[in-house]
C-alpha cells in the first residue's frame, strides 16, 4: 500500500474515533429527545442487516435512520447514528472488526457532514416539511451524502484492493448508490408517517423500520450464501492440496494473488471473478492423480509424468458441467501453458493462452516459492519476484509479472 | 396411492373433523358481508403458500404467517379459520400437486392454528382502535406464539409417522427453530393491519411487491445449495479415492449418523450438520494413504494429526458444528480418546459419527467371517462399548434406527441419502 493510501485510511480511522467520542459527548451535553432516542434505538436492527458487496463495500440500513434523523430532528441524531452504527452492526452480528468499524464510522460521518454543509451553503431548511425549498433541501443533503459515501468507498477499494474507479462504479458502486437513494425515499415515507400520527406515529416508525429490515432479509441471505459457496469451494481445494506436501492456505492465497494481478491488469470484473475461482480450483484435477506420484521426491518417469500432466485437463473436465464453474474451466485447463509454447497440455503460446491462465500460473508459482516445502525453506517475496522476472518471456507473461511487481506489497 | 397406516388416517380425519366442527357450530359468525376482503386474503395466502422461502438454518418456511397475522387482526376467529384454510389448501395443491387428503389436512391444520391464534389475540384485548405496544404488538406476538405452537403440534404429529421422529422432541424443536423468524414478521404484519383499517384494505396488496424478490431469492438459494452439495460430493469422492476403507465409507457413515440423529429427535439444522460432518469426517486422511499401509512407529501420531488437519480443511466453511465433528470423531465417551474429552464435553454430532464409523468398520470387518448373524454381533459389540467408547443414548438410538431400517447395517446400502429430499 502506498503512502497516500495509508494517509487516507489513517484519516478515516481518526475521523471515526472523533465521531464516536463526539457522539458520546453530544448525548452527555445536550441530552436527546424521545424521538432521537427512538431513531438511535432503531439503528440496532437497521445496522444488524449488513450485506457485503463484491469486490468491496457494504450496504446496511443505517443510512435510513440517518435520513430519517435529518428530516425529523436536529443534526446531532444523524451524526450520532453515523458514528455509532458501524460499531453497533459489528457487535450485533457477533463478529466485530474494530478497525474496519472505525473506518466506516469515519466515512459515514464525513458523508453526513458533506450533506449538511451542502444544504447550509444553499440555505434551504428541510427540517420543516411544507416550507418552501423543503424537497430541494432534502434532495441536496441526500445527494451530498451519497456522493461522499460513494467517493470514499471507491477510494477505499482503490487503496486497499487495487480496484479501478470505473470497475468499482460498474460493480459495487452502482449497488451502493441505488440502495442509498432507495433508503432516502423510504426515510421520507417514514418521516411522513411519524409526524402525521403524533405519538402513535412513533409506534408506526418503529414498525416500519423492522418491516424494511424484514424486506431486506432475502438479500442478506443471498450474500451469506455466496460466501458459503465460495468457502465450500475453498474447502475442496484445500482438501486436494493435502495430497501434496501440506501447504495450508495455498488455494486461497493463490486465488487472492491472481485476483490482485487481474485487478492490476485492469481486467473487467466478470473476468476477475472467473480468475478468482480458477485460482482457487486450479489443482482440483489432482484428485485423479495418485498422491504417491504427486509427492514423489525423485524424478518422475515418462508414464508418471504423463499422468501428472493430465491434471489441468481433468480439472477443466470436472468444472465444465458445473454451472457456476464452467466459465472458469478454460483458465484451469491452460494454467500450465508457458509463454513460449513449451507448456502443457496444448502447447499454446503468448496471447493464445487465456489471460486468466497466465495470471494463475504466476500466482501459483509465487505462492509455491514463498511457502515452506519439505525440501526447502520459503523464499522472500523479493527473491521470488527476481526468479519470476528471470523467466518472464519464456515461462511467464512479462506483462503479468510486471503487474505483479506493482502490487507485490498487497499480496499474501 | 400408497396405503396409509390406519392410525395415521385417524389422525388426519380427526384434525379435519375438529376444523370443520369449529366452523359448523358458528356459521353465523362468518362475516360474509365483507366477502371482497375475504377473497383478497384467500388469493394472497394462496400465492404466498406457493413460494416457500428457504430458512438458512435448514428447511423452508413461507411468508403466509404474515398474512395470517393481518387476517386475525382484522377479522373474527371463525372467518380467519375459513379464509386461512381455503388459502393454504389451494397453495398446497398448486405447489405440491393434487393429493386430496394432504390438501384438506393442510387446510384444516392451518385453519385451526390461525383460528386459535385469533382467539388468543381477542382474549388478550388486541385491537386496532388505538394501536400501541400493549394494545396491538403484545397481543399479536402472543397470537403468533399460539399459531406457531399449534402449527408445529400438527406438523410434528404428521412427521412422527413418516420420519419416526419422537413426537414431543420434534414439536419443541420445531417451535424453537422458527420462533424468531415468525416474531420478526409481527411488526410488519401490525403495520399492514393498521394500514388495512385506517387507510384502505387494498393497501394489503403492498405485500405482493415482495413476491418477485422472494422468488428470486428462492431460486438462487436452491442453486447455491445444489452447488454446495456438489462440492461436498466431490470432496467425498476425493476422500474415498485416497482412503483404504474405500468407496462408500463416508456415505454409509453419513446415512447411519443421520438416521441416528433423527432418532434422537435433533433439529433439522443439527441433522444437516451431522450429515455434512459425517461425509467429510476423514478429509484429513487425504495424503496419508501410504502411511496407513506402512507400519511406521509414529503412525499413531500422524493419525492424530489427521483430525487436526481435517478440522482445518473443514474450517474453510463457517460451520462450527461440522468442524467439531471432524475434530472430535475419535473421542471416547469415557475420556480415553485422542484429545481426552469425555461425556457431554464431546459435541453430540461427534458422538454420533464416532459410533456410526465404528459400526461401519465392524460391518466391513465382519462381512468376510460371519454372514449369518452380523446384526446381533454388531449390536452386542456396541452395547458392550456403551458408556466406555460410546454414548449410551446414541447407542440406543442407533439400534432403534437400525430396527426400523435394517438396510442401514448392510454394506450394500446404496439407498439414496436421507437428505435427498432437499
Amino acid at each position: 500500500m502506498n503512502l497516500l493510501g495509508r494517509i487516507f485510511l489513517t484519516v478515516l480511522r481518526a475521523t471515526g474515533v472523533i465521531a464516536i467520542l463526539g457522539a458520546a459527548a453530544l448525548v452527555l451535553w445536550r441530552g436527546m429527545s424521545l424521538l432521537g432516542l427512538l431513531i438511535i434505538g432503531l439503528t440496532i436492527p437497521a445496522a444488524w442487516l449488513r450485506i457485503n458487496l463484491e469486490p468491496m463495500g457494504y450496504v446496511t440500513l443505517a443510512p435510513m435512520m440517518i435520513f430519517t434523523g435529518l428530516l425529523l430532528t436536529d443534526a446531532s441524531v444523524p451524526l450520532f447514528v453515523a458514528g455509532v452504527s458501524p460499531l453497533v452492526g459489528g457487535l450485533v452480528s457477533g463478529q466485530p472488526d474494530w478497525i474496519r468499524s472505525l473506518e466506516e464510522a469515519g466515512g459515514e460521518t464525513i458523508a453526513v457532514l458533506a450533506g449538511l454543509l451542502l444544504v447550509s451553503e444553499v440555505g434551504f431548511d428541510f427540517r420543516a416539511p411544507g416550507n418552501r425549498g423543503w424537497v430541494a433541501g432534502f434532495v441536496l443533503a441526500t445527494v451530498g451524502y451519497i456522493t461522499m459515501r460513494y467517493l470514499l468507498a471507491a477510494v477505499s477499494a482503490r487503496v486497499s484492493q487495487g480496484v479501478g474507479f470505473l470497475t468499482y462504479s460498474s460493480a459495487a458502486g452502482k449497488a451502493i448508490v441505488a440502495n442509498l437513494a432507495l433508503l432516502a425515499l423510504l426515510a421520507v415515507g417514514m418521516s411522513y408517517l411519524a409526524s402525521a400520527y403524533g405519538m402513535s406515529g412513533y409506534f408506526i416508525l418503529a414498525l416500519a423500520t423492522i418491516a424494511v429490515v424484514e424486506a431486506y432479509q432475502p438479500y442478506k441471505l443471498l450474500s451469506d450464501q455466496r460466501s458459503v459457496l465460495f468457502a465450500s469451494l475453498a474447502m475442496v481445494a484445500h482438501a486436494i492440496d493435502l495430497k501434496d506436501a501440506y501447504t495450508g492456505r495455498h488455494a486461497r492465497d493463490a486465488s487472492e494473488i491472481a485476483v490482485r494481478i487481474a485487478r492490476a491488469l485492469r481486467l473487467p470484473e466478470p473476468e476477475v471473478r472467473k480468475i478468482k475461482l480458477a485460482g482457487m480450483l486450479h489443482d482440483i484435477g489432482k484428485i485423479g492423480v495418485s498422491g504417491k506420484i504427486i509427492r514423489k521426491p525423485s524424478r518422475l518417469d515418462t508414464e508418471e509424468m504423463a499422468l501428472m500432466r493430465r491434471h489441468p485437463v481433468i480439472g477443466a473436465e470436472i468444472m465444465r458441467p458445473v454451472e457456476l464453474l464452467s466459465d472458469a474451466s478454460d483458465i484451469v485447463r491452460h494454467h500450465h501453458e508457458h509463454f513460449d509454447g513449451s507448456g502443457y497440455p496444448d502447447g499454446l503460446r503468448g496471447e493464445q493462452i487465456p489471460i486468466g491462465s497466465r495470471a494463475v500460473l504466476v500466482a501459483d508459482a509465487l505462492n509455491a516459492m514463498t511457502t515452506d516445502r519439505p525440501y526447502r525453506k520459503a523464499r522472500s517475496k523479493a527473491e521470488a519476484l527476481e526468479i519470476l522476472k528471470k523467466h518472464a518471456g519464456t515461462q511467464f507473461d512479462p506483462r503479468v509479472v510486471e503487474a505483479l511487481e506493482g502490487v507485490i506489497q498487497l499480496v499474501p | 396411492m400408497e396405503r396409509l397406516p390406519l392410525g395415521f388416517q385417524f389422525y388426519i380425519l380427526a384434525v379435519i373433523a375438529v376444523a370443520s366442527g369449529a366452523l359448523w357450530i358458528s356459521p353465523a359468525a362468518i362475516s360474509w358481508d365483507r366477502w371482497p376482503e375475504m377473497l383478497m386474503f384467500t388469493a394472497l395466502i394462496t400465492m404466498a403458500a406457493m413460494y416457500p422461502i428457504p430458512n438458512p438454518r435448514g428447511g423452508y418456511f413461507t411468508s403466509t404467517p404474515m398474512l395470517f397475522y393481518v387476517l386475525l387482526c382484522v377479522h373474527n376467529p371463525q372467518t380467519a379459520l375459513l379464509v386461512s384454510s381455503v388459502g393454504s389448501s389451494l397453495g398446497a395443491v398448486i405447489s405440491r400437486g393434487w393429493v386430496p387428503w394432504r390438501m384438506i389436512f393442510t387446510g384444516a391444520q392451518w385453519g385451526l392454528s390461525v383460528g386459535l391464534a385469533a382467539v388468543m389475540f381477542h382474549l388478550s384485548a388486541g385491537s386496532l382502535k388505538d394501536p400501541g405496544v400493549l394494545s396491538l404488538l403484545v397481543p399479536l406476538t402472543l397470537a403468533s406464539f399460539v399459531m406457531q405452537v399449534s402449527n408445529n403440534l400438527f406438523v410434528s404429529g404428521f412427521h412422527s409417522w413418516f420420519r419416526k421422529t419422537p413426537f414431543w422432541g420434534s414439536w419443541v424443536v420445531g417451535v424453537k427453530d422458527s420462533l424468531w423468524s415468525n416474531f420478526l414478521s409481527v411488526p410488519t404484519a401490525a403495520l399492514l393491519a393498521m394500514f388495512f383499517v385506517s387507510v384502505h384494505p387494498l393497501t394489503l396488496l403492498l405485500f405482493i411487491a415482495s413476491f418477485p424478490a422472494q422468488r428470486w431469492a428462492t431460486e438462487l438459494y436452491v442453486q447455491h445449495r445444489r452447488i454446495f452439495g456438489q462440492a461436498i460430493e466431490s470432496l467425498v469422492v476425493a476422500i474415498d479415492a485416497n482412503f483404504p476403507q474405500g468407496k462408500g465409507h463416508s456415505r454409509r457413515v453419513a446415512n447411519m449418523a443421520v438416521a441416528t440423529a433423527r432418532q434422537l429427535g435433533l433439529a433439522d439444522s443439527v441433522v444437516d450438520g451431522v450429515e455434512i460432518g459425517a461425509l467429510v469426517h476423514d478429509v484429513g486422511m487425504i495424503g496419508l494413504e501410504e502411511l496407513v499401509e506402512s507400519d511406521d512407529r509414529d503412525v499413531a501420531a500422524r493419525l492424530l494429526e489427521h483430525v487436526r488437519i481435517g478440522a482445518e480443511v473443514a474450517g474453510e466453511i463457517p460451520r462450527r458444528d461440522v468442524v467439531e465433528i471432524v475434530l472430535y470423531h475419535h473421542e471416547n465417551f469415557d475420556g480415553t480418546g485422542y484429545m481426552g474429552l469425555r461425556g457431554s464435553q464431546i459435541p453430540v454430532g461427534a458422538r454420533i459419527v464416532a459410533l456410526a464409523e465404528a459400526v461401519e468398520s465392524m460391518i466391513r470387518a465382519g462381512l468376510s467371517s460371519s454372514e449369518g448373524n452380523l446384526d446381533n454381533a454388531v449390536i452386542k459389540q456396541i452395547r458392550d462399548g456403551a458408556g466406555k467408547l460410546f454414548d449410551p443414548r446414541v447407542v440406543d438410538a442407533l439400534i432403534e434406527a437400525a430396527r426400523d431400517d435394517p438396510a442401514l447395517l448392510r454394506l450394500s446400502s446404496d439407498s439414496p441419502p436421507p437428505s435427498a429430499r432437499r
